[in-house]
């Protein structure tokens, strides 16, 4: 074959990702750079596609899924960080509180593009961590 | 918070150019030197170093265009947020996992920067015609004559609506309006029966998810029954119109009844009130009503005891404060008394609008002349 197509192959090109998302200790400030922008993102994301496509059963769809992703993906996160790295997982829970306050003030920051936002919404931030909490309890017992 | 304005981003957008374009051009031309100087690796790959600028460098001419035109680039500010984004992924990537020098950081940075910027600027940009009704009073109504009577159409499933548009009605009486109100009835009436139970719950939030229509049963309301004024009231059922009110548009018997009129736009719900918002605007201008006021108003109570308040409502029927959060949780459901007073405003501006100056023939027999 002209080149590697073998899992290990794809498992490694994968690592480095694996890597980021699992808040791995060799590598936590990039970790939280880029799990943190994804979740401030979020809403600026949202809050452009809430009023565009009206009509768009796929959008509505994306407009449900963002508003509740920072707490799936911060739940997979701490999963995926307690299977690789178990003795890490209390600490990976503050890091995803954290996260939350990200949350909040990339929804908060929509107020900067115009008056009529929602802004972050407290009400589905605590749904998320109805999400987040049970996967990082599980985590904790890994 | 105050929104920035128009210009601010447009020169932000103008700064990247000048940044993405011509520091670009200019570090290709003198990049060797510059590396030398700050102890930066030369590019291993001469090609792969120019193809990376010349990609920057049409950044950079992209965000002149979003300068010059912003409400004619959506797609390029989509792009070039996208662009910048994967940048500043890259760049940090690299540095991490293969060594990168950290002067590309600075890029990274600043590439990160400008996708908050751009995607800031994005949510600025659409739908503007939103952010004019929701800060400007009620707009002139359109030159069909009045006939000061109204149509007040909405579905109430837990009576909220109901509530608000009885204030609405009253307002636009004190005005000098003949208010007729219409509920939308639901063809599925068990489905949209209230209490609800916590099957049917799950039922109605998966179909609004996936933006399932509901039939409702023919209005009484006809376009010949002379309203000049229709307002809607539609709650939000998963970050949406509820499918009953969206029925009502769906019925192209319906369409008549807005052509040329005067509409209004209310929602009732508890927090997510845009997406509903700019739906009930997007349905009535697609059948040709005339937009002159929206208006929004949401339950009462703080955040986040207002939302399993509503929750709690809608799956026992009734307010249920938990003895833990007395202190915080909501004391009734629905809108506040202050709320339903603004709604009773709302309806008496609304009776008063101003209105366009109609058209009339000329005594010379053909043209048109507005007075």
């Amino acid at each position: 074959m002209p080149f590697d197509i073998s899992p290990a192959f794809a498992a490694a090109r994968f690592e480095p990702l694996l890597e980021l998302a699992s808040l791995s200790p060799h590598h936590l400030v990039a970790s939280l750079v880029v799990l943190g922008s994804i979740v401030f993102v979020n809403d600026l994301v949202r809050t452009s596609l809430m009023v565009t496509f009206t009509r768009s059963r796929a959008n509505h769809v994306a407009v449900m899924v963002l508003t509740l992703f920072p707490a799936m993906l911060l739940g997979g996160v701490l999963l995926l960080g307690a299977s690789r790295y178990p003795e890490r997982a209390p600490l990976n829970l503050v890091f995803a509180a954290l996260m939350y306050g990200v949350w909040y003030l990339g929804g908060t920051l929509t107020k900067l593009a115009r008056p009529d936002t929602e802004a972050a919404d407290v009400g589905f931030i605590m749904v998320g961590s109805l999400i987040t909490i049970p996967c990082g309890l599980l985590a904790l017992v890994f | 918070m105050r929104p920035l304005p128009l210009k601010i981003f447009r020169w932000l957008c103008l700064l990247t150019a000048l940044a993405n374009a011509g520091g670009n051009a200019a570090l290709y031309l003198v990049y060797e030197p510059v590396f030398a100087w700050l102890s930066v690796p030369q590019p291993a790959d001469p090609f792969a170093f120019a193809a990376t600028t010349g990609f920057s460098f049409t950044i950079g001419v992209l965000a002149f265009a979003i300068y010059l035109r912003p409400q004619e680039s959506i797609s390029a500010l989509v792009g070039c947020a996208l662009a910048k984004g994967l940048y500043a992924f890259v760049t940090l990537y690299m540095f991490v996992f293969a060594d990168l020098h950290w002067f590309w950081l600075i890029f990274g940075v600043w590439d990160a920067v400008y996708t908050v910027i751009f995607l800031l600027f994005l949510a600025q940009l659409v739908k503007p015609d939103l952010t004019a009704l929701n800060t400007t009073g009620i707009r002139m109504g359109s030159a069909k004559p009045r006939t000061n009577k109204a149509l007040l159409l909405g579905f109430s499933l837990t009576k909220n609506v109901d509530k608000g548009l009885a204030r609405v009605s009253q307002g636009l009486e004190a005005g000098g309006y003949e208010v007729t109100t219409e509920m939308a009835v639901p063809i599925e009436s068990e489905l949209f029966a209230w209490p609800l139970t916590v099957a049917r719950f799950v039922r109605i939030s998966v179909r609004a998810v996936l933006r399932r229509p509901a039939k409702i049963h023919r209005l009484s309301a006809k376009a010949d029954d002379g309203y000049d004024l229709i307002v809607v009231a539609s709650q939000t059922w998963l970050a949406g119109m509820s499918a009953v009110v969206e029925g009502i548009f769906e019925d192209p018997d319906n369409r008549g009844l807005f052509e040329g009129t005067d509409v209004a736009s209310l929602t009732i719900c508890r927090g997510l009130w845009r997406r509903t918002q700019a739906m009930t605007v997007d349905w009535v201008e697609r059948s040709g009503g005339h937009m002159v006021a929206v208006r929004h108003a949401l339950h009462v109570g703080r955040e986040p005891f207002r939302f399993f308040s509503l929750m709690l409502y809608l799956v026992f029927g009734k307010v249920t404060r938990p003895r833990l959060f007395h202190r915080f949780w909501p004391k009734k459901y629905g809108l506040s008394d202050a709320d339903l007073d603004e709604l009773e405003v709302f309806g008496h501006a609304l009776a008063v609008r101003d209105r366009l100056p109609p058209i009339e023939q000329s005594i010379t027999g053909g043209n048109e002349h507005a007075l």
